[in-house]
């Protein structure tokens, strides 16, 4: 139990949280509920403690640490500085490294793409953080390629534990160190032929009896922001009859940038005047879109995309669902909360500040 | 009949020497020296609000500083926490104590603002001439505790204020490359409204009425001192007159020439010149107070942008907590001087003057403003029955003093034997006080030989210019200046304000980013190079001089 230092998503439900973070719980979860996110596994908190032991490096780093509590702004950063440095820097386990590099070759293998471009995250498990999905430990690195690369970082991801808030965090609560752990996401990044989001109600008037669905062309992030106007489609759940159709203008479409990021292009006449999802591929979506509905027992906001990598019905990805009603509570919480850590914060480095 | 020191127990004496080797002089507040009742008053409370307000927020590193009087000079040292421990055990009380000025910094603030106005109120709404002289001494005595308490606030918020500023400096140099002696930082301070700058809105507004009544050729004709009388002799002068006088009462009346002294007249008594200040923004032209801080907002809106896009994404929550605090300190620094110094010392100096009238009635002195050359508690001596006491030697005495410590001079610091000025100015940025650090050190200039610049200073106001150079001692002089002109002082004060409308430039001996100079200049779009130290002395007036903000560079073209 536990011994494992790769998890694949499907592997993953939350009684796993301990080993493989939040993030990769509820991407479990949602591949348990019969949805498909994009494809990926976990790297699990074993694997850094194990590293950190086999190396040798927990007796180099947090003896560095000792006494960091009194230390003034400028003297702490560079110890933080010093200990991301030496994590990074040391060379991975081999036993780590093979796991890792086989579960990225089997993934780039069952896409069926080499040099499957990937997103490491990472995926912290302590509920003491009450800031962890926003200070520093939301470490996000896209469009990775390659097995080195990918190792490279899964250390950095490591090395966040140590950023120079978390340290200060721990000190200020008398925490120690080692105490937490981290775990990591390696999934594929999202190579969208269409995108859109699906709410599993009318918008409108409330009517749970349909769903409705926006699409258009190329990533998400179009529709998200309003960059274009999508397709529009209103689907009786009931018998996913689409009950009424409209073409989008879609005079534009952002899309994975050759090296890396996203560009944003123009859409030629053909594709505007086409709708960018098809009948099948809508099917498919809005029974995944009743799944979440149903484990979540609340209309939901959903993210998706089709994927140009692969073939349906396996390209249908769900990128991010949030129950509707708990969202948009949560949501102003999770505002309110962030705030008041960065008051503590600013408090905390004002107090700091005299010992510099 | 015995004469009591100016400031008993806070006159300075070479045995203050062992307390600390180092006495620094007021230079932007007693110089010219103070007359003994002002000095006494500023000693004895300022002293009192920076340890109250370093003990109240329980600054790790400070307990606020000392002062003493000296021949009109105020002198200061800083009282440093000694040991480690206490520094750890005020730490833990300042995390605490800063938290207000982070959460609801406006809530605190013009808490204190009503707090005082309410004092302001009960000396203000009394007709004091139809007082006994009991009561009369009553009101002194409540003048001076209302001094005492503006103090308190004045420190606490000060040092509330001005810490956030010097850690966001710090933290913006680390993570942006930028200090306050940067452009970019500049323009995340400006454009923001406050009170100060109201009443110069309202000048400028008048200045504006004037031309739309035709009413501005008379005004600019005539010396300030007969504009009321000339405008009396018609109705519509009568109109304008009513409006400055509503100006008056619900804005500018406290205002002063000189901040920190009470024997100059307040606006209510004198307007002459605020009629200097309209006839100024008369000579602007198309100048447009209201477009120039438009520009100034949407300039600073821009800039924030701009630096947040550089923080990365993780550090913008709490970056952007920090800018807001830190953004306070230009409304404050201005804002402060408006409702807590020029407002009180304009009080003090209402009571005071009516102690003065009493005593001169009943030839205690000679003179009205004879009662500047008492002090409080020679007031108590003869408040009662001042046709007891004869208190004329005292004030020739002391007056022959003023004179003299006016002729002379105080030495910027005092030093004891094998101390320099440059051990001291170490302990001064040792303290970490901020106030210590943004307003009476500064940012020193860096000379830059490569520019072949004549004088060197730091950035107040980003931008370039050329014109003649006005060298200004005094606000009287003001009126010399002409549109386009580069201003050029020891230090400005608030009622210099409107000027700034007229220049293109300014270059100021002393002062850090959040002086005077700085501020306006920066509300104003024109640049400013302060901390030159010697441009009074080195320019001019009337030489054409170039000015670059941006490197702190002056150049005399002829």
């Amino acid at each position: 139990m536990g011994k494992k230092f790769i998890y694949w998503f499907e592997e993953i439900s939350r009684k796993k949280f301990e080993q493989v973070g939040g993030k990769n719980a509820s991407l479990g979860e949602m591949v348990q509920m019969g949805t498909r996110v994009p494809p990926g596994f976990a790297v699990t908190t074993y694997a850094y403690d194990y590293f950190l032991r086999k190396s040798g490096l927990n007796k180099e780093i947090f003896p560095m640490l000792e006494g960091s509590k009194s230390k003034g702004q400028r003297e702490l950063a560079e110890v933080c500085k010093k200990v991301r440095k030496t994590i990074i820097n040391a060379p991975l386990i081999d036993e780590i490294s093979i796991e890792i590099g086989k579960a990225y070759l089997k993934l780039c293998d069952n896409v069926g793409k080499k040099d499957l471009p990937v997103a490491v995250r990472s995926s912290a498990t302590s509920e003491d953080l009450p800031w962890a999905s926003f200070a520093g430990l939301q470490d996000t690195y896209l469009w990775i390629v390659g097995v080195s690369e990918v190792i490279l970082k899964v250390k950095s991801c490591w090395a966040s534990l140590f950023s120079d808030r978390a340290t200060s965090y721990r000190n200020d609560m008398g925490f120690s160190h080692d105490r937490e752990k981290i775990s990591v996401t390696v999934q594929k990044m999202v190579n969208s032929r269409s995108a859109g989001v699906m709410f599993t109600l009318n918008p409108i008037n409330g009517d749970r009896s349909e769903v409705a669905l926006n699409s258009s062309w190329g990533l998400g992030e179009s529709v998200v922001s309003g960059v274009v106007t999508p397709d529009e489609f209103m689907i009786d759940k009931a018998t996913l009859k689409v009950k009424r159709k409209t073409l989008g203008e879609k005079d534009k479409e952002i899309v994975p940038a050759e090296k890396s990021g996203v560009i944003t292009r123009e859409v030629d006449e053909a594709r505007r005047a086409a709708f960018s999802v098809t009948k099948e591929e809508i099917d498919e979506l809005v029974k995944m879109g009743i799944r979440i509905e149903e484990h979540y027992e609340n209309p939901t906001d959903i993210e998706w995309a089709v994927d140009n990598d692969m073939k349906f019905p396996d390209n249908i990805f769900i990128l991010q669902a949030r129950p509707e009603t708990v969202w948009s509570k949560k949501k102003q919480v999770t505002k309110e909360e962030e705030e008041k850590q960065d008051t503590d914060y600013v408090i905390d480095l004002l107090t700091r500040f005299f010992k510099s | 009949m015995k004469r009591y020191d100016c400031v008993p127990g806070l006159e300075y004496g070479d045995s203050d020497l062992g307390m600390s080797p180092a006495w620094f002089l007021d230079g932007t507040h007693s110089v010219p020296p103070w007359t003994p009742m002002f000095g006494w008053f500023w000693v004895n409370f300022c002293r009192h609000g920076m340890q109250y307000g370093a003990e109240k927020l329980s600054l790790p590193t400070v307990k606020g500083w000392d002062w003493r009087f000296k021949d009109g000079g105020g002198y200061l040292t800083l009282l440093l926490v000694g040991s480690d421990a206490e520094k750890k055990e005020r730490e833990a009380v300042f995390k605490e104590a800063i938290r207000p000025f982070i959460e609801n910094y406006d809530k605190v603030w013009y808490g204190f603002v009503d707090e005082m106005l309410e004092r302001y109120k009960s000396i203000k709404s009394v007709d004091l001439a139809s007082l006994s002289n009991i009561q009369a001494l009553e009101k002194f005595e409540e003048v001076i505790d209302t001094t005492r308490r503006m103090w308190e606030i004045h420190m606490y918020m000060m040092y509330g204020t001005y810490t956030p500023y010097v850690l966001f400096e710090s933290m913006a140099k680390e993570l942006v490359g930028i200090d306050d002696t940067h452009p970019t930082f500049h323009k995340l301070m400006s454009g923001f409204d406050n009170e100060s700058f109201r009443v110069d809105r309202g000048l400028w507004e008048l200045s504006i009425l004037l031309k739309d009544m035709g009413l501005d050729d008379i005004v600019a004709n005539t010396p300030s001192q007969s504009v009321i009388a000339e405008l009396g002799k018609t109705e519509k002068g009568k109109e304008f007159l009513a409006k400055f006088d509503q100006f008056l009462e619900e804005k500018g009346g406290w205002r002063m020439e000189r901040m920190a002294e009470i024997n100059v007249p307040t606006w209510d008594e004198d307007p002459s010149p605020a009629f200097n200040a309209i006839k100024m923004y008369l000579k602007t032209g198309d100048f447009d107070l209201e477009k120039e801080r438009e520009k100034a907002e949407k300039e600073r809106k821009a800039t924030e942008a701009e630096v947040l896009e550089k923080i990365p994404q993780d550090q913008r929550g709490w970056f952007s907590i920090l800018l807001k605090v830190a953004q306070n300190s230009s409304m404050f620094s201005e804002e402060h001087n408006h409702y807590l110094d020029l407002y009180c010392h304009a009080m003090i100096r209402r009571v005071v003057m009516d102690i003065g009238r009493r005593f001169a009635k009943s030839g205690a002195i000679a003179e009205v403003d004879d009662i500047f050359y008492l002090v409080p508690d020679e007031v108590r001596k003869a408040g009662i029955n001042p046709d007891m006491f004869d208190l004329k030697q005292i004030v020739a005495d002391r007056k022959a003093e003023w004179e003299a410590w006016n002729k002379d001079g105080n030495p910027p610091a005092i030093l004891k034997e094998g101390f320099t000025m440059e051990d001291a100015v170490g302990v001064l940025a040792q303290s970490m006080d901020p106030i210590a650090l943004k307003v009476v050190v500064g940012n020193m200039p860096v000379p830059k030989p490569e520019l072949k610049a004549d004088l060197f200073g730091i950035c107040g106001s980003p931008g370039m210019t050329e014109g003649i150079a006005r060298v200004i001692q005094k606000e009287e002089e003001l009126e010399r200046i002409q549109k386009g002109d580069i201003l050029v002082a020891a230090t400005t004060s608030p009622s210099w304000t409107p000027v700034f409308s007229l220049i293109s430039g300014a270059v100021v001996d002393r002062g850090g980013s959040l002086s005077h100079a700085a501020i306006v200049g920066r509300e104003y779009g024109i640049p400013v190079v302060i901390n030159t130290f010697e441009g009074t002395q080195k320019i001019k007036d009337g030489q054409r001089i170039k000015i670059d903000a941006n490197l702190g560079a002056v150049y005399i073209v002829n």
